[in-house]
């Protein structure tokens, strides 16, 4: 029996909960939040039969029906695909039944449960897309979804404008995305269409006409439509310029951060890189920038998370961060080819589970204590051991912390965290360092994981350690809370160990068949032939093994100094008069930059007034300018009409002669 | 024999001093004068033109012309009653409702 | 003579009628010519009809001719005449009648 037929039913039984949960969530217990439980379950079941079969034979499971014209809607599932379907589902399930606990208090929780199941759907769509337009449109869906989210307590205003900001610059994002489509559709009817022979129909936007007739595209335009689709990537995965809405994002509740914020939405930009990697590779140039971009925003928002006193905005910045690394890994493909993408979904599905254990940690904080400030926050390892310990994990996994130099049977030991970065940061010191000579992204790199792993304990110990600085008495959260944080913590800790070669495996040969180096000539990338991962072990000096862990060791090492023993004050640091605090804590003035000055000013002040102006005066008084001419002329005219008769007899006689007159010198009579 | 044009030309004065009246006169019995001095141009215009080439169908024409000046003389006196009734006087200037 | 209307629709009024006087006479003047017709120029040279009366005398104003085409060709325009006649005499009757409360 092969899944193929029943694979439809992954995003279409979300959606059917979302129906059956608006619709009858109010009678049921719970606010009907088992519907999308149970269903996402069944998504998760079918899931995993996917995967099996994919693994077991190798092909991909290819499901299509023809739309209009050359347009089709199907489902693709390869083995990039399949990864990010369990990974999607399970992760899912998992914060639906946290969010089961979580939002036991909250009144409208059937409005939350629809909105989770129908977000789930459309993710899901977005994986399992197999053109990109349908792609496109699920993605849409998702940032509807995600508005409605965070904005989920709209009565409360930062909520509703949070909703609105995250939106909007999405948006901006999006409009790019839907520009590189347009402009790649029409490249292929122009350039590919005729090349196509035989008479089956012909899907324009499916992945496989894409991928298998790139090298009739010219190159300018693969670059164009490459760099639109990374700038759709970069508003959905926050990375810089358009990073601005996710710390805002925070408003919305706990779950709905875990689930959009850390394991899902944020990671189709990464996806979408993913999905048309062919593309990228074959574009001179957009991998590279792409790695820039991505080592950038790495750094950066690591910068920010440093100084936040709201425990969600750290965990914000920390995402933003790791996307950026992700963005980073794919960038490496100019050298390692399709390999890139197992290097970054690893990073993504690892990053996944421990961010979305952190999240729920964090809203197990909050939950108890009621309040998401850190500096309220102390002392709670007593009260909450179970939080306690899963953050501790999942904290270890973030900063990226294991053990160096040994290795079982080709995989390193240590948490996921470490076994991801750790292959991202040693394949990027031979690709960047070595092969290319960029090596800024990477330098980028180094440092945004030895922040990343200051304020990551940061953290944890101005939470959990120290003496308690509030007088609420925090108590454990239930059952339904603490088993998913702890699923969540495991996983954190040996998922890495456990899957990284058979995943890097299975996941880097997605693109085996199409030609890679083929395609990466056209991109001027200069790819290595058959590439082991197992080379790099012996053309890397110790250096660089040591270099994650030190970075990490010492990251949490600076923290415990600073936060837990406090031999070095934090408040001569940490205050306003210290400048380099000052920017960080203002978030380098991007809301001035941005909004008081580019928006404000400049938008509001120079286009939108000056466009209002020459609009009223110019366009209006043109329009107005006519009637009243026309009126005008009127008023005068029509004083002809006096009402007495004989001027009208007048009138008759006077054109009559003036009649003849004419005629008569014009030789009639 | 006086050529015919100068008959012609008398009746085209009589007929521009009734124009000039029916535009110029401010009572409707004056107005109703210059009307028939303009139809008696015209007849003269007929006479004129049977006489010079001796027919009798100008004369018959003429008859009518007349008969029919008359009654349209009657009803427009009797119009000019009706106002008369109104207003109290016939001034045709001041009837000027469907001005502006 | 009455009070004329205002000065400016006098002018107008003066000049039309000039106007149209003068192309009048110009038409007139232009297509008839000043000269007496002779007959022979005539299309159809009609000889003068004269009516003899029973004691001799000579009738040239032709009364006679009138009075028999007027009963034979335009029978019908006379007798639609005498209804006209009769229409106007009732509507101005009708029209000039004082009205009875």
């Amino acid at each position: 029996m092969a899944v193929d037929n029943i694979v439809y039913l992954i995003p279409a039984l979300p959606v059917l909960a979302f129906v059956l949960t608006l619709a009858f969530g109010k009678k049921l217990p719970s606010g009907g939040g088992y519907i999308p439980i149970l269903a996402i379950a069944i998504s998760c079941i079918i899931s995993i039969l996917a995967f099996l079969q994919i693994h077991e034979t190798g092909i991909p499971i290819e499901v299509s029906a023809h739309w209009f014209s050359v347009l089709n809607v199907g489902i693709l599932i390869d083995p990039l695909a399949s990864v990010m379907l369990l990974m999607v589902t399970f992760v899912s399930l998992l914060i639906h039944i946290y969010a089961i606990g979580y939002m036991a208090h909250d009144p409208a929780k059937p409005r939350y449960f629809a909105e989770t199941a129908l977000f789930t759907a459309a993710m899901l769509g977005v994986v399992l897309a197999d053109n990109i337009l349908q792609f496109f449109i699920a993605w849409e869906l998702v940032g509807l979804c995600s508005y409605l989210l965070i904005g989920f307590w709209f009565r409360k205003p930062t909520a509703a404008a949070a909703g609105k900001k995250a939106f909007l610059t999405t948006r901006v994002g999006d409009v790019l995305f839907l520009a590189g489509i347009v402009i790649l559709f029409f490249n292929m009817r122009e350039h590919v269409l005729p090349h196509i022979t035989g008479h089956e129909t012909v899907y324009l936007l499916q992945f496989s006409t894409i991928f298998d007739n790139i090298h009739h595209i010219p190159s300018g335009q693969l670059t164009i439509i490459t760099l639109l689709f990374f700038g759709g990537a970069v508003g959905k995965s926050g990375q810089f310029p358009l990073h601005v809405w996710l710390p805002d994002a925070m408003e919305g509740p706990t779950t709905v951060s875990a689930l959009i914020h850390a394991a899902t939405m944020v990671t189709a930009g990464v996806y979408l890189v993913a999905r048309t990697f062919p593309m990228f590779i074959a574009a001179p140039d957009s991998l590279m920038v792409v790695a820039y971009v991505g080592g950038f925003t790495a750094l950066f928002a690591s910068t920010m998370g440093l100084v936040m006193n709201d425990i969600k905005r750290v965990l914000a910045f920390s995402t933003i961060s790791q996307l950026g690394y992700m963005m980073l890994a794919l960038g490496m493909g100019s050298v390692i080819g399709a390999a890139a993408v197992g290097f970054a979904m690893f990073h993504l599905i690892n990053h996944a589970f421990f961010k979305a254990c952190l999240f729920l940690c964090a809203g197990s904080v909050i939950h108890s204590t009621g309040t998401n400030d850190l500096r309220e926050m102390g002392g709670l390892m007593s009260k909450m051991k179970i939080t306690g310990i899963t953050m501790l994990f999942a904290s270890l996994a973030l900063a990226g912390i294991g053990i160096p130099f040994l290795k079982i049977a080709g995989t390193p030991i240590g948490t996921s965290g470490f076994v991801s970065k750790d292959a991202i940061i040693v394949e990027g010191s031979y690709v960047f360092a070595h092969m290319t000579n960029d090596w800024i992204p990477f330098a980028f790199g180094i440092l945004a994981a030895l922040l990343t792993a200051i304020y990551t304990f940061r953290l944890w110990f101005m939470a959990f350690t120290g003496k308690p600085r509030q007088e609420r008495h925090p108590h454990e959260s239930p059952a339904t809370m603490t088993g998913v944080l702890s699923v969540l913590a495991v996983f954190a800790l040996v998922f890495g160990m456990l899957t990284f070669l058979p995943f890097l495996d299975f996941v880097g040969h997605t693109y085996d068949h199409e030609e890679i180096h083929h395609l990466a000539e056209l991109g001027g990338n200069h790819v290595i032939d058959h590439y082991e991962l197992h080379d790099v072990v012996h053309h890397a000096s110790p250096i660089i093994f040591l270099l994650p862990v030190i970075v990490g060791v010492g990251g949490l090492l600076l923290a415990w100094v600073i936060y837990n023993r406090r031999w070095i004050s934090v408040a001569s640091i940490g205050n306003m008069r210290n400048p380099l605090f000052a920017i960080l804590a203002k978030r380098y003035y991007q809301h001035e930059i941005f909004i008081e000055l580019i928006s404000l000013k400049f938008t509001y002040g120079v286009l939108a007034l000056t466009s209002e102006f020459s609009d009223r005066k110019i366009v209006d008084g043109i329009i107005d300018g006519i009637s009243s001419f026309i009126i005008g002329g009127a008023e005068v005219l029509k004083k002809i009409q006096t009402g007495v008769v004989q001027n009208y007899a007048t009138a008759t006689v006077l054109g009559v002669g003036l009649i003849a007159l004419i005629l008569s010198f014009r030789g009639v009579f | 024999m006086l050529p015919v044009s100068y008959y012609l030309i008398v009746a085209a004065i009589v007929f521009c001093i009734g124009v000039y009246g029916v535009m110029t006169l401010r009572s409707g019995i004056m107005i109703m004068m210059c009307v028939e001095l303009m139809l008696n141009a015209a007849n003269i215009n007929l006479i004129a033109f049977a006489s010079h080439f001796s027919q009798v169908n100008g004369h018959v024409f003429v008859l009518f012309s007349i008969a029919l000046a008359a009654a349209e003389a009657a009803i427009g006196f009797a119009i000019l009653m009706s106002i008369f009734r109104s207003k109290n006087n016939v001034n045709i200037d001041n009837i000027n409702i469907l001005r502006w | 003579m009455e009070q004329l209307p205002s000065k400016g629709w006098n002018i107008i009024n003066l000049v039309t009628a000039l106007m149209l006087m003068a192309v009048l006479v110009f038409a007139i003047v232009s297509v008839v010519g000043l000269e007496p017709l002779v007959p022979s120029t005539l299309p159809e040279s009609v000889p003068i009809d004269y009516t003899v009366w029973e004691d001799g005398s000579k009738d040239a104003s032709g009364i006679e001719h009138v009075g028999g085409l007027l009963f034979t060709k335009y029978v019908i325009p006379f007798e639609v005449l005498a209804l006209i006649l009769l229409a106007a005499l009732l509507g101005s009757l009708y029209m000039a009648k004082k009205e009875d409360e």
